[in-house]
């Protein structure tokens, strides 16, 4: 029976540890855990509807307007619609948050030409100069090789910005 | 075919059905071509061809040029910049054309050029240098009105620009960059035109930068330095803003306006041009402003007049037009009466039986006064004592030169004066216990001295009188009442009052005359009768008539109720009129027009002093010398044995 009664409370003992680490730790988590933003509810758009939309608010410099429209679609995880927000973010002079989006997207998947060049385009006016000429020099990359004008404006642009560097 | 040819008809024909179906499904599949060009089309071309010779660049497969050359616009970044960039690549338009009629940047920049002033295709290129001038002011004037954005991430709907180097042809692309763009001025929230800065090509859908502007002429009025409310008062300082308003962000086109002004005598709503009034047009009006072209003050308006004011201006919009508009302020008296050493009560009805009638329970008294406002607060119509009514007391002030401690004015002897809104003019009202009035006609002894059509009050002796003329009695001639003279004149029919009727200077208690006129009609009171003591009394007929009008001009029996026409009573019934004693009657209408309500004081003293238009004065010498009659049996005038006054219990 003593050996029993000890065994049952190193089990007690066992399980109250437990207990009260799992408590600890939801509460830890609790407070730790990332804030997430309240998505807004609003009009529902598809494809170049959302951009008209959007490009009216930004007529009306209602460039928080033209995010929350956009971060409260259905499809905001869609690589379009992240394109869509990355240039709402830098036309609102969050331009960090944009090239943010233009890495995340070019690191699941290459950009485009005219997506690689208008990554450039927010991280120089972000002052990254540094990786407005990767982007720049990819999106030459990805260019056309008869494109003659647009690479010659890639090389402009390289030039351009490597002086700043 | 083969396998079917022993199958029955309807296999084949839904065999033959299924293959038209099909043909036709490909035919459709086969258009996307056609698809694309019509999204070019909504600016002037189908896509792949030409802006200038239409011709076809080559299409989908070929590869082209950027509009303009890098660094194209990359380095713009204003109106300034966007001209004088435009017009080096033009190569400042030597002899009025292009420098190189096949340079890809001249025919890029005037291709831009030509299409933001909406020149339709096929337009010569030197077109952009002989337009230069008219695009760059579009644009300073767009830059001015904040309808530009010279770096934007743009997006452009689908449609790009491309160059051949001699032409430049849109083709169906989506894609997004730093942009130029251009805002309608009349919906901000439209882009008119867009030019991608790395490339210099056009986006989207391309439409002309267009000047407008919306003008509207407008007068302001103010009297006193306030917004009108009402007609203005004689002295009042008016004055007139002239100004038009360009609803437009764009500033306008010089145009033409005019301003011009009219007195009219009289009352009106609408008046002649008049004299000009010098505006400064033509010129040009900033948008979204309000520019002032004249402005005119009037230190003293003039009584009686209508100030009208005229404002137009053409064209009103860039298609032409006019905005017109007028503004009359009229000037009037506002008159008003004072009453003094007695209350005023409105609908009591002519009682039936001894404390028996039916009240009017929409009776009201209303006149103007001051209000609170400023030194003069609550000057103007109103009694020295009570006032009562069912309804409405709207601008009569009670307890006017009311003693220190004693009621307050407007409403302190207002009856009721439970529910006032002294802001608003509501002095009091709403009261339910209005007394009945006497049936005076009633008391007419069945014995009286005879009088005829046209009596002479002086020679009226003490008894009672009748006058019955069904078309009228005139009181005219002298007016004089003895000491000891007590006259009761009842008269069945019209009245009208064409002299002064008036008791002597100073007369001894117990020599107090009495006049009392009773008339089952209408009493008019001749416009140049001032003064009038006695009783008068208009007492319905049938529920018909019992009106006293205190101004009046047709003497003539039968006689007419006075009507406004233009400048009747402000120029016939200045006269004050002063009652010593009192006025009964079913509705009295007061009519004269001395003085106005701006020449009021507060707490004014009876007399020739103030300047109400009608002042009544009541005290013990009218109800000493009129004893109830009711319980004599000969109707004549008893005297009182004894007389005693309390102060009322309220």
């Amino acid at each position: 029976m003593a050996h029993w009664s000890k065994k049952r409370n190193v089990l007690i003992d066992a399980a109250v540890i437990v207990l009260v680490a799992a408590i600890i730790g939801v509460v830890w988590w609790i407070g730790h855990r990332p804030a997430t933003e309240s998505v807004p509810v609003v009009p529902q758009y598809t494809g170049q509807a959302l951009v008209d939309e959007v490009q009216k608010k930004y007529a009306l410099n209602d460039y928080l307007g033209a995010i929350n429209l956009i971060r409260g679609q259905k499809t905001i995880n869609e690589r379009k619609t992240q394109l869509v927000l990355a240039v709402a973010y830098s036309n609102s002079n969050q331009h960090a948050k944009a090239v943010e989006i233009f890495d995340q997207l070019e690191k699941a998947k290459p950009l485009s030409e005219g997506d690689a060049a208008l990554a450039a385009e927010v991280a120089e006016r972000d002052k990254q100069y540094r990786k407005a000429v990767d982007y720049f020099k990819k999106a030459k990359e990805r260019a056309d090789t008869e494109a003659v004008d647009q690479i010659a404006l890639y090389d402009y642009k390289i030039a351009e910005l490597e002086k700043k560097l | 075919m083969k396998l079917c040819r022993r199958c029955n008809p309807l296999l084949r024909m839904t065999l033959l059905g299924l293959g038209l179906v099909g043909l036709f499904m490909s035919i459709g599949l086969a258009q996307p071509a056609k698809v694309s060009a019509d999204a070019c089309s909504i600016n002037g071309r189908d896509c792949w061809f030409g802006y200038f010779f239409n011709g076809y660049d080559g299409g989908p497969g070929i590869r082209r040029n950027n509009v303009l050359t890098a660094p194209a616009l990359l380095n713009v970044g204003n109106g300034t910049q966007l001209v004088n960039d435009l017009w080096a690549k033009l190569g400042g338009c030597p002899g009025g054309g292009l420098w190189n009629q096949n340079d890809q940047n001249a025919t890029g920049a005037a291709f831009i050029i030509l299409t933001m002033l909406g020149r339709a295709p096929g337009t010569p290129k030197n077109v952009a240098c002989q337009e230069f001038n008219a695009w760059r002011d579009l644009v300073f004037m767009y830059e001015n009105a904040n309808l530009t954005n010279f770096n934007i991430l743009h997006n452009s709907g689908g449609i790009n620009t491309r160059s051949t180097r001699v032409d430049v042809a849109y083709y169906p692309n989506n894609v997004t960059s730093a942009s130029i763009v251009f805002y309608n001025p009349d919906n901000p929230a439209e882009i008119l035109y867009a030019i991608k800065k790395d490339c210099g090509n056009p986006v989207g859908r391309v439409q002309p930068l267009r000047k407008s502007f919306n003008l509207q002429a407008e007068i302001v009025p103010l009297v006193n330095g306030a917004a009108p409310s009402g007609p203005a008062e004689a002295g009042d300082a008016i004055s007139f803003t002239f100004r038009i308003y360009n609803s437009s962000r764009l500033v306008s086109d010089p145009v033409n306006c005019s301003a011009s002004g009219a007195n009219v005598p009289g009352y009106t709503t609408s008046g002649p041009g008049g004299t000009p009034i010098g505006t400064g047009c033509p010129r040009t009006f900033p948008g979204l402003q309000h520019t002032v072209v004249a402005t005119q003050n009037i230190a003293s308006a003039p009584a009686n007049t209508t100030l009208c004011r005229s404002l137009s201006v053409t064209p009103s919009t860039q298609s032409g037009g006019t905005s017109n508009t007028q503004v009359c302020i009229q000037v009037a008296n506002k008159p008003y009466l004072t009453v003094y050493g007695g209350d005023v009560v409105a609908g009591g009805g002519v009682e039936s039986s001894p404390g028996a009638c039916t009240n009017n329970a929409g009776a009201s008294i209303v006149s103007w006064n001051k209000g609170g406002a400023g030194a003069n607060g609550y000057a103007g119509s109103g009694t020295q004592f009570g006032a009562y009514a069912p309804a409405t007391i709207r601008e009569f002030a009670t307890a006017q030169s009311s003693p220190l401690g004693g009621a307050v004015k407007p409403t302190g002897l207002s009856f009721a004066n439970t529910a006032t809104n002294v802001a608003t003019g509501d002095y009091g009202g709403g009261f339910g216990t209005i007394p009945c009035v006497r049936d005076y006609y009633s008391q007419k002894p069945d014995t009286t001295i005879a009088a005829g059509a046209n009596i002479n009050v002086s020679s009226l002796t003490t008894g009672d009188h009748f006058a019955d003329n069904a078309s009228g009695t005139v009181l005219s001639g002298g007016g004089n009442i003895n000491p000891d003279e007590r006259i009761r004149l009842f008269v069945n029919g019209d009245l009208f009052i064409n002299t002064n009727i008036t008791y002597p200077n100073n007369v001894s208690y117990n020599s107090l005359p009495l006049f009392q006129v009773v008339v089952r009609g209408n009493i008019y009171v001749g416009s140049g009768v001032q003064q009038l003591d006695g009783i008068y009394i208009a007492q319905a007929n049938a529920g018909v008539k019992g009106l006293i009008y205190t101004c009046a001009f047709d003497a003539t029996p039968p006689f007419d109720a006075p009507t406004i026409s233009a400048g009747a009573f402000y120029s016939g019934c200045t006269n004050k009129l002063t009652v010593n004693g009192s006025f009964v009657a079913r509705s009295i209408q007061f009519l004269r027009t001395r003085g106005t309500l701006k020449q009021s004081t507060s707490d004014e003293p009876r007399g020739l002093t103030n300047n109400s238009a009608e002042e009544f004065n009541y005290g013990p010498g009218f109800w000493i010398t009129q004893p109830d009659i009711t319980n004599s049996s000969d109707g004549r005038v008893d005297n009182y044995d004894a007389i005693t006054s309390l102060p009322p219990v309220l």
